[in-house]
């Protein structure tokens, strides 16, 4: 068990100390559940990266240069 | 003056997901999510600034009805919110896309963000690519 987890689970336990057993029954019952939230996390974790790498593409940053030049112009028009 | 772009190439997008969401429910979520800020699972994912001008790549969630879904949206010196992709919560976020390879989903990604863009670059009063809704 890794640091970070026994931390969790100390936490977890001190704020629901009186039901503990009700916590760890609660848990194992539903493995299911917490594996689709892990997988939940990591597939968002992953679309954030896939955006990010996305949007440094170079023709993505010269797209943008070119929309603050418009955007720019724009305003002072508008002024 | 703040306003909401919802470009032809968003709406095409818009479109697959036409059983779920509409434009009718994007731009009150948008209005709603400038007013209070990021909720749960939003965030602004990169920040970019270009002659002096500040882009913000921001992700957003919407649920209506049964329906929940992420959308993504460019920020343009927090005057000019333009979104650019949008996918359905199906069992869990992204499942249709993490059918896909990574490099497709960036692919796919770079796209909708490039044609949401262009048609930014491209509109104007006389040839509009974009329905205005003020923030």
């Amino acid at each position: 068990m890794t640091k970070l987890l026994k931390e969790a689970f100390t936490m977890v336990s001190e704020r629901y100390n009186s039901q503990q057993d009700r916590l760890a029954y609660l848990m194992i019952e539903n493995m299911d559940r917490l594996y689709e939230l892990l997988e939940e996390e990591a597939d968002e974790r992953n679309f954030d990266a896939c955006v990010i790498e996305a949007v440094n593409s170079k023709k993505i940053r010269n797209l943008f240069g070119r929309v603050a030049e418009k955007y720019t112009s724009q305003n002072l028009s508008r002024d | 003056m703040k306003r909401i772009l919802i470009t032809d190439s968003f709406r095409r997008i818009l479109k697959k997901y036409r059983k779920h969401f509409k434009e009718q429910d994007i731009v009150p979520n948008l209005r709603e999510s400038v007013r209070i800020g990021f909720r749960k699972g939003e965030s602004r994912l990169k920040t970019l600034i270009s002659e002096d001008v500040t882009i913000e790549i921001v992700k957003l969630r919407i649920r209506v009805r049964q329906s929940a879904g992420r959308y993504l949206l460019a920020v343009i010196d927090k005057n000019e919110y333009i979104p650019f992709f949008i996918d359905l919560k199906t069992g869990y976020y992204g499942k249709n896309l993490s059918f896909e390879t990574n490099k497709r989903v960036v692919s796919m990604l770079e796209t909708a963000l490039e044609n949401a863009m262009t048609d930014y670059l491209d509109h104007t009063e006389e040839n509009p690519k974009a329905e205005e809704y003020l923030l």
